[in-house]
């Protein structure tokens, strides 16, 4: 028992201290939150796998049937200790506890109603991916020939449509994923806390194109999210942006 | 060992139905009314359909060996995980583990003579070639490639295929509810002298819960599977949006079978690893009333879990919450079963046979297809990782780390009981040892690959991927390999293996307590009779079949098997 | 340890020894009727679900099918569950004339239910394809419909067979197992009736 629990112990303090986080991009806020939570899971499940596979080859190595044991050689004849029962019930009870519990706060965090987010409509069709800015006029950008931006460090509240058959809206680097069914809207929230360019994947099987619809989006600063709704055509801009006059100040018409 | 019998247990003229002579093979074999025959009839078919499901998955393998693969085209890949999934399912897991290993062994471990209704049962076994020849036509026509789960509209608009893979669920479903009815009845009220509830055998307990589980759920979801057949072909708007239907409908009348679809996929299996685990460390399974409680609370909660799988598809809020919860439960009763197997090997005297290396294997596999189930239970982390390779890894750890890995250690377990011949243990322990290596080598990394952004359903992928990919495919390739061992150990123990006594194992449990196999119409000689629980191994091992003289082994042929690498097991 | 033992009573279907109280016939066809409640189950809950995603029910264009003439069905289907029961109780007293009489009414009067449903379907002014009504509506009641006509050819059997003298008052499970089954075929109709013609 004892070796094990050295072992869970350096694996917990392992998972604790690599950053694995930066394994793989959080380009949101609640990124971070996600795979914080995930890294607890990781640590604790994996102090029980250690435990299950590691008594698992203790009792083989220790109770296997000797060549000197007589043919009819048995174990011990007891059928439970009710003691041991109660407290391997309770404690992953506890354990499971303390998961939900982790696991609502996080939930909390990803369906609080944010103030004043940036609304981003997402259409996802057989193949491809259009998103729209109503809020700023920007309608119907092609996903496949375009790429959408989105401000650093500003709430956005995504509003998800299909006109034909179920999709999926997931850039992983933001860890979060909502299908796209037809006849509802769908929703997600996230706040993006790196900038760069990410992959937008379908995670729904959709059709023969379905592994092809792949678009990208950008997370950029405040500045050069006002140079992309310019470059767009949009019909209003944030509030402290520079006044100079919006190009062609006509609809866009994309 | 075969306990010596008194004179007054043997009676003359014994009422033993034996079978009448000049039966055509379809009626000996294929249309037996024989619980045992009906058990070998679904595990041989399901066996077969295991290989075609196999087949598809190496094929898919080859295309996800390289991203951009041009081996198959985007249309047949979706076929294929179609396919391999339905097949898996349906044609493998399922019927191996209801109608096959349930079917066989029940019965002799309650000391029945049958199940409660042998021709019901025929008429089970009768519909399973029929059912799944009609999902293997459906390549003929345009194969579906909605996945086996099959969700509308992408499914409304697929080819006949997806009408026939329809049709064919249907009629499995029946086939399995009926055995279900047969099976509950059986045991309820089918139990020999003795056989009180509280000494049932934990394989009996388990499938008591299964059956419990095909009754309620399967029905349901012929229902879905009916209305989805007639939107197909009917127009029937139950999915379609313009005219008042609802697409997210058919995900709640899937799931509500197809979650607990996968307990009874493994609870059987459950079941006959305490049996294992008990014979193999000769010692009472630690926690019986425990573990015959969690088989039910399992049964229970299943029923109850099903929308996990739909986190991502637009339900309520609160409805995510309460799903998450009551799935976290289960992790309970499931941790029950595997540290009481634990504590059953601790002070036990082990012996390693393949059986019981086949149970070992599996709960290292399964209890990291549970860890990362509790994973996926949490919401926030199944937004990350639902519909992405870190499932697929899930659910292969606790499906072929599982259900499969418990099927291979009935498999050996009853090989000598089902066939009277005995396997080699030393192809068995390869058998073995290059699956474990090999399943956990082909899904381990798929965890990773999820967690990075690979998309599960996909032909073709990110570069990024394409080392891991690899190392996935080759390592696939090995675990198809390793069950070509299991292939040749079956078919040269059928051959010339040595004949098996009533129990090798020297295991409590009635189904031993006959010959090997056990006499084809009624099983038992005596009516059997137990006094008490069926883990003791101190107790002589009861017998009451054919009585027979004791076989002793000369000292040259003990030296012949030993070198064959047989050894003497009590 | 005893050494007494019991000769096997034959395989299958003559094995006396039971368990529980009940027959295996009985209790297969309550479970049966477990795996009814589950097809009859999923289909309700469809039903309730698209409704509750309705905004107007019944759907703008079409009408619920008239509640007086449904009543009357209703009366008529649930009177002969009480004649089915007037002729198990016959039986079990081994009065074959009034078993016959009471089959008879129960096979005349759940074919009227089944004729007037037919009527019924006529007169609705949709399709089980053209709105969500009907296709809720003739998905649901056309499942118990069929459901009444495969237990009104059941009675028809019996009948038939006790014509020839087939049922004594020791032997007549199969009208307590159709009886079993057409009550409850009755009380999914109730519920039918009463989520379709009231609510």
């Amino acid at each position: 028992m004892a070796p094990l629990a050295i072992i869970s112990l350096i694996w917990i303090i392992f998972v604790a201290v690599v950053p694995i986080n930066s394994w793989f991009p959080e380009a949101t806020r609640q990124a971070v939150s996600v795979d914080n939570l995930f890294r607890f899971m990781l640590a604790v499940g994996g102090a029980i796998i250690i435990f299950v596979e590691g008594l698992t080859l203790a009792f083989v190595v220790q109770y296997r049937r000797r060549p000197s044991d007589p043919e009819d050689a048995v174990g011990v004849q007891s059928h439970g200790n009710t003691r041991v029962e109660i407290a391997w019930s309770a404690g992953p009870a506890l354990l499971l506890v303390i998961l939900a519990v982790a696991s609502l706060a996080v939930w909390g965090d990803e369906h609080s109603v944010q103030k004043d987010p940036l609304h981003l409509d997402v259409t996802g069709y057989q193949f491809g991916w259009q998103f729209s800015l109503p809020q700023y006029g920007v309608k119907n950008l092609d996903g496949v020939t375009d790429i959408m931006a989105l401000p650093i460090n500003r709430a956005v509240y995504v509003s998800e449509r299909s006109p034909d058959v179920i999709h999926s809206f997931w850039v992983p680097e933001f860890r979060i994923k909502q299908d796209v069914v037809p006849g509802l809207v769908t929703h997600e929230e996230f706040t993006p806390s790196e900038i760069g360019t990410y992959r937008v994947i379908c995670t729904e099987f959709c059709g023969v194109g379905h592994s092809g619809m792949v678009a990208k989006i950008r997370v950029v600063s405040d500045a050069d999210f006002i140079t992309f709704l310019r470059r767009h055509h949009a019909t209003s801009l944030p509030p402290g942006a520079p006044s100079a006059a919006l190009v062609g100040a006509s609809r866009s018409v994309h | 060992m075969a306990a010596v019998l008194e004179p007054e247990q043997i009676i003359v003229g014994h009422e033993v139905h034996h079978a009448p002579a000049n039966q055509t093979f379809l009626q000996k074999y294929l249309l037996s009314t024989d619980h045992k025959q009906v058990g070998i009839n679904y595990m041989t078919t399901a066996l077969i359909f295991f290989v075609v499901g196999g087949i598809l998955a190496e094929l898919m393998r080859v295309n996800l060996a390289t991203p951009g693969s041009k081996f198959i085209d985007p249309t047949t890949y979706n076929e294929f995980y179609t396919m391999h999934g339905t097949t898996m399912v349906f044609l493998f897991a399922v019927p191996f583990m209801v109608g096959g290993f349930t079917n066989f062994v029940m019965p002799l471990m309650i000391g029945a003579p049958d199940v409660a209704f042998p021709r019901l049962n025929m008429l089970s076994y009768v519909l399973f070639p029929p059912g799944g020849l009609l999902l293997m036509s459906s390549f003929l026509y345009g194969a579906p490639q909605a996945g086996w789960t099959s969700y509308p509209p992408v499914s409304l608009q697929g080819p006949v295929g997806q009408s026939l893979w329809s049709l064919a669920i249907i009629v499995l479903g029946i086939s399995s509810t009926l055995s279900a009815i047969n099976f509950l009845v059986t045991i309820v009220n089918m139990r020999t002298r003795g056989m009180t509830l509280t000494r049932l055998p934990l394989f009996v307990w388990s499938v008591l819960a299964t059956s419990a589980m095909v009754l309620v759920a399967t029905p349901a979801l012929a229902g879905g599977v009916g209305v989805l057949f007639l939107a197909r072909t009917f127009d029937v708007p139950f999915f379609n949006v313009s005219k008042g239907g609802q697409v997210v409908l058919w995900q709640h009348m899937f799931w509500f079978y197809s979650h607990p679809a996968v307990y009874i996929m493994i609870l059987p299996g459950f079941g006959l690893i305490s049996e294992i685990i008990a014979v193999f460390s000769r010692r009472p399974i630690f926690g019986y009333t425990a573990i015959a409680f969690s088989s039910a609370a399992i049964a229970l909660i299943s029923m109850l879990v099903w929308a996990h799988h739909m986190f991502t598809s637009g339900i309520q809020p609160a409805l995510q919450l309460y799903f998450m919860l009551a799935t976290m439960i289960i992790a309970v009763p499931t941790g029950i079963k595997i540290f009481s197997w634990l504590g059953t090997m601790y002070q036990g005297n082990l012996r390693l046979t393949t059986p019981m290396l086949f149970a070992l294997g599996f709960i290292c596999t399964f209890v990291i297809g549970g860890v990362t189930g509790i994973m996926l239970a949490s919401v926030p982390v199944d937004y990350h990782e639902h519909a992405t390779y870190f499932l697929v890894a899930h659910l292969h750890y606790v499906l072929f780390g599982g259900s499969v890995f418990t099927i291979f250690a009935g498999l050996y377990y009853w090989w000598p009981k089902i066939t009277g011949r005995m396997m080699n243990e030393r192809l068995g322990k390869w058998h073995f040892w290059l699956m474990f290596i090999s399943a956990n080598a082909t899904f381990f990394p798929m965890h990773a690959l999820g967690l990075l952004g690979m998309s599960r359903r996909i032909a073709t992928y990110a570069p990024e991927y394409a080392g891991t990919n690899l190392f996935i495919s080759i390592a696939s390739f090995v675990l198809a390999a390793s069950f070509l061992i299991f292939i040749y150990n079956a078919i040269t123990s059928l051959r010339s293996g040595p004949k098996a006594p009533p129990n090798p194992w020297g295991a409590r449990t009635l189904d031993w307590s006959t010959e090997s196999p056990p006499a084809p119409h009624g099983n038992f000689y005596t009516q059997p009779y137990v006094t008490t629980h069926p883990y003791d191994f101190t107790a002589p091992a009861p017998y009451f079949g054919k009585p027979q003289p004791e076989v002793e082994l000369t000292p040259l042929d003990e030296r012949e098997l030993r070198r064959k690498g047989f050894r003497r097991v009590t | 340890m005893s050494t007494v033992s019991t000769p096997i009573a034959g395989h299958g279907g003559g094995q006396v020894r039971r368990n529980t109280r009940l027959s295996n016939g009985l209790l297969g066809v309550i479970f049966f009727l477990c795996s009814e409640v589950a097809i009859f189950g999923s289909l309700i809950f469809a039903y309730l679900y698209l409704r509750h995603a309705q905004p107007h029910w019944p759907p703008p264009g079409v009408e619920k099918p008239a509640l007086a003439l449904g009543a009357a069905n209703a009366v008529i289907l649930l009177s002969s569950s009480v004649w089915c029961h007037f002729a198990e109780q016959a039986i079990a007293r081994g009065q074959q004339a009034r078993m016959l009489f009471w089959l008879a009414l129960t096979i005349i009067f759940g074919s009227t239910f089944v004729g007037i449903q037919a009527f019924e379907y006529h007169r609705l002014n949709t399709a089980i394809n053209k709105d969500i009504f009907g296709a809720t509506f003739f998905t649901l009641t056309g499942l118990h419909g069929a459901h009444v006509s495969l237990g009104v050819l059941a009675w028809l059997t019996i009948f038939i067979l006790g014509l020839r003298g087939r049922w004594t008052k020791e032997h007549h499970f199969p009208l307590n197992g159709v009886s079993l089954y057409w009550h409850f075929v009755d009380g999914v109709w109730v519920i039918l009736f009463t989520i379709f013609y009231i609510f």
